[in-house]
């Protein structure tokens, strides 16, 4: 009996002890958990970042595009091997004078580079020369160079992308094709006049029957391309390919093809990745995406801004190419 | 405080224990001091903003407020606000660090260096009245201090943002520390009281045990188990001290009866003297009535030897005179010594006794030799075995029964021989009659003469003088070993 006592209250005291020790150990970790939640937020961490050679600004509008994403993780990554500090300036896309004022604000700020993405209208030359006066590096990064000449630009070409879009289009209507396309909010007025509509038309040339029925440009925001996509498809019942300028655009029409029950009638040809549209490439709603290494782009643009500090002028226009996206092989 | 008391052990539990807690709480309390320092630190930082804006909106207001009126009191607070806006200027972050508020923080502080620059450069202008050149210098510096604005306001939503994120952070850890922190209170709660039940029936089962011990003690069973304990607190010290309480209690307990055992004795060894005493009277008694006797016996033999002389019985006479002569000298002490010569005369007179009484029945040869007849030997040794030939070994020949008393010297011994041609003895009858001979056994019956005899001479001579009993199948041979020279006998 004694020893049977003894047993259970030995057995009780190692598990309410091991309880006490995890408890005290989980009180631990969470209270250091808060702590570091303070710490690291609003006092400071207790290891101070390390002081980089330069600091440089990365403007890019505000635009929720996987585009921009993918050239602020290029930018970010390739600085960090650079030792140089990158500030993120975000301006109001719908807001044309909030990307010159940016740019105003950091020649103020007398910071060492300045990496902007410019639609094609920019006065990228007159920034180029401001820049310069202040001693600040400028690198111009966009789709298309801008007309107004620009000693370096770092881009990709929507011609490029019309033609790879255009390709992929006839590769699945050929002559039947019967196109809508949907632009950015930010480019020419006049959509014929856009480069990527030209590189569609393009592409098309050996089809005759294939043809652009219609071709508008979306308003800034998430949901434009909804909207742009709602509008076509009702205006012109007859369009049976989609192709999409962005990923936000991509992403909202093949939302209104997937409402209206056209999956497999229209098809999407749509840009970039992002984990929606590779979802939605995978389930079949869109066909291919016409994906832009904004990534690469972002990590030359560092480079060019490194090699003009060490005394190369950045002078040259860099373009990058696509590759496509589309569904895996089920077999592979 | 020593660690191995029962006290110091459920202290130094107890402290563990709370130490832990203590401990836990110390850092949790940690994290709430850190909260409210974040607290003021957010407020600090809202509060620089807002005094730096102040600053700046004073220095625009003198710096147009000189340029418009050219008054030495506005170009006073210019430059007194302008010098304070640098100091607030340079207090904040002037590194590249990786940091968006840092960052945002080296904006500004260049910013608003290049604004007190262009303000200061028009300040010159309108000093030197340069109208066009102070017009652009004031434009310049409102673009200037319209960035600062975007930078302060920024500033503020960006730490406002990070601030509240962190909060945010805070605020959902803060149920599992709470959760952690009951589970911390209520495991220590229920160690605390597993550890103290472990330590009462710790306590209480060696006290219970020895208690029972105390009370088998006390009820005067004094050989209970004291149970063991080895442990070094203060209930092993007490059970062991109770254990050579115990022992010691024992041992005074066996020495009470061992002197009890020791006092019975003596007290029965007085008694065993008394009755001796008693039997010795007793003794002396008889010895004055045997005294008594013999002067009896020997004035009526004297008598009877008187008147067989005056009736001329001539035979009858010398019966009674050998007669008296044996009585005479059997009766004296028998622990005495006499010479051989004694011995022999005493056995011829008991033979002629013998021979009047049995005739010519028993043959009798008595040879002893010159040497030996003056060497002295324990008295009344010879006539006992001649009497214990007749009366047992040839008791049932009536006739052809031979008796020889032989006396030589061997060496440094006299050897005195009875042998007789009747029945014998056997070998257990031999050796049972040496060995109650020796050990005294004074049991009446068959050869008590022969008994006698062996052990007078076994006592007298203090085990120097021998008796063998040789019986080769007819009739027993005693055979006597004496030293020629005795010690106690009379020289």
């Amino acid at each position: 009996m004694f020893t049977t006592f003894r047993k259970i209250s030995w057995l009780f005291t190692v598990l309410f002890g091991l309880a006490l020790v995890g408890a005290t150990f989980m009180n631990v970790v969470m209270v250091g958990q808060a702590r570091k939640a303070l710490e690291e937020g609003i006092l400071g961490g207790k290891n101070a970042p390390p002081v980089l050679e330069y600091h440089v600004a990365l403007v890019i509008p505000d635009t929720a595009d996987s585009f921009f994403e993918g050239l602020n993780e290029g930018v970010l990554a390739s600085a960090a091997k650079s030792a140089v500090a990158i500030q993120t300036f975000r301006y109001r896309s719908s807001v044309p004078e909030d990307e010159e004022t940016s740019f105003q604000l950091c020649l103020s700020a007398h910071l060492d580079g300045i990496i902007l993405y410019s639609g094609p209208d920019g006065d990228l030359g007159s920034r180029q020369t401001q820049a310069r006066a202040e001693n600040v590096v400028f690198v111009p990064v966009g789709s298309l160079a801008p007309r107004k000449t620009a000693q370096g630009f770092i881009g990709s070409s929507p011609l490029l992308q019309g033609i790879e879009s255009g390709n992929e289009l006839t590769r699945k209507r050929g002559n039947s094709a019967r196109i809508g396309l949907i632009l950015t909010s930010v480019g020419e007025a006049s959509p014929p006049f856009d480069p990527m509509f030209q590189g569609i038309s393009v592409a098309i040339q050996s089809y005759p029957g294939a043809k652009i029925v219609q071709a508008s440009r979306a308003r800034p925001g998430i949901l434009s391309g909804e909207e742009a996509a709602s509008v076509m498809l009702r205006s012109d019942p007859s369009i049976n390919v989609l192709v999409c300028a962005s990923a936000p655009i991509t992403e909202g029409a093949a939302q209104v093809v997937v409402d209206q029950g056209r999956v497999g009638q229209v098809l999407i040809i749509g840009t970039d990745e992002t984990p929606t549209i590779d979802r939605l490439i995978d389930s079949g709603v869109i066909v291919a995406s016409v994906v832009r290494d904004s990534h690469k782009m972002g990590a030359e643009a560092v480079q060019a801004f490194v090699q003009e500090k060490k005394g190369t002028l950045f002078s040259k226009v860099v373009e990058f190419g696509f590759t496509i996206r589309g569904k895996k092989d089920p077999a592979k | 405080m020593r660690q191995g008391t029962v006290r110091g052990k459920i202290l130094a539990n107890s402290a563990l224990i709370l130490m832990l807690m203590v401990g836990a709480t110390f850092y949790s309390g940690f994290a709430s001091f850190e909260l409210a320092q974040s607290v003021e630190v957010l407020f600090r930082n809202d509060l620089n903003l807002e005094r730096l804006q102040g600053t700046l909106d004073e220095t625009e207001t003198s710096f147009s407020e000189y340029l418009r009126t050219k008054s030495s009191d506005s170009l006073k607070d210019f430059i007194w606000t302008s010098t304070q806006l640098a100091n607030e200027a340079r207090s904040l972050n002037q590194q590249s660090i990786q940091d968006p508020i840092q960052l945002l923080q080296r904006d500004l502080s260049r910013v608003l260096e290049t604004y007190l620059l262009t303000a200061e450069a028009g300040i010159e202008a309108k000093r030197g009245r340069d109208i066009p050149s102070y017009a652009e210098r004031f434009d310049t510096a409102g673009r200037h201090s319209t960035y600062a604005r975007i930078l302060i306001s920024d500033l503020k939503s960006r730490f406002l943002s990070q601030s509240l994120n962190a909060f945010s952070q805070y605020r959902g850890l803060i149920p599992g520390v709470l959760l952690s922190n009951a589970a911390l209170v209520l495991a220590a709660a229920l160690l605390g009281f597993s550890v103290l039940l472990g330590y009462s029936r710790r306590l209480t089962d060696p006290l219970s045990r020895l208690a029972e011990a105390a009370s088998a003690v006390g009820r005067g069973d004094y050989d209970t188990t004291i149970p063991t304990l080895e442990s070094g607190d203060e209930i092993g010290t007490l059970a062991r001290t109770f254990s050579q309480m115990q022992r010691s209690v024992q041992e005074s307990f066996q020495d009470l009866r061992a002197r009890g055992e020791v006092e019975r004795n003596l007290f029965e060894e007085r008694m065993r003297v008394m009755e001796l005493g008693h039997k010795l009277k007793d003794a002396e008694m008889l010895a004055l009535q045997t005294q008594i006797n013999p002067h009896f016996l020997f004035n009526t033999l004297t008598a009877g030897i008187a008147l067989a002389g005056t009736e001329d019985a001539t035979r009858t006479s010398a019966f009674l005179e050998n007669l008296a002569i044996f009585i005479r000298y059997a009766l004296n002490p028998p622990d005495r010594f006499v010479v051989v010569a004694d011995e022999v005369e005493c056995v011829n007179r008991y033979i002629w006794l013998l021979r009047l009484r049995f005739g010519d029945r028993f043959k009798f040869d008595v040879q002893i030799a010159e040497a030996i007849l003056g060497v002295e030997v324990p008295a009344l040794v010879l006539q006992p075995l001649v009497e214990n030939s007749v009366g047992h070994g040839l008791a049932d020949r009536e006739k052809g029964g031979h008796i020889l008393v032989r006396g030589i010297r061997e060496a440094d011994h006299v050897v005195l021989t009875v042998r007789d041609n009747g029945v014998g003895m056997g070998a257990a009858d031999i050796e049972a009659t040496l060995s109650e001979a020796i050990d005294g056994d004074k049991t009446l019956g068959h050869g008590i003469g022969l008994k006698n005899v062996i052990r007078r001479i076994h006592l007298s001579t203090d085990g120097r003088g021998t008796v063998e009993l040789v019986s080769p199948g007819v009739g027993l041979e005693v055979r006597i070993l004496l030293p020629l020279h005795l010690e106690g006998a009379p020289t």
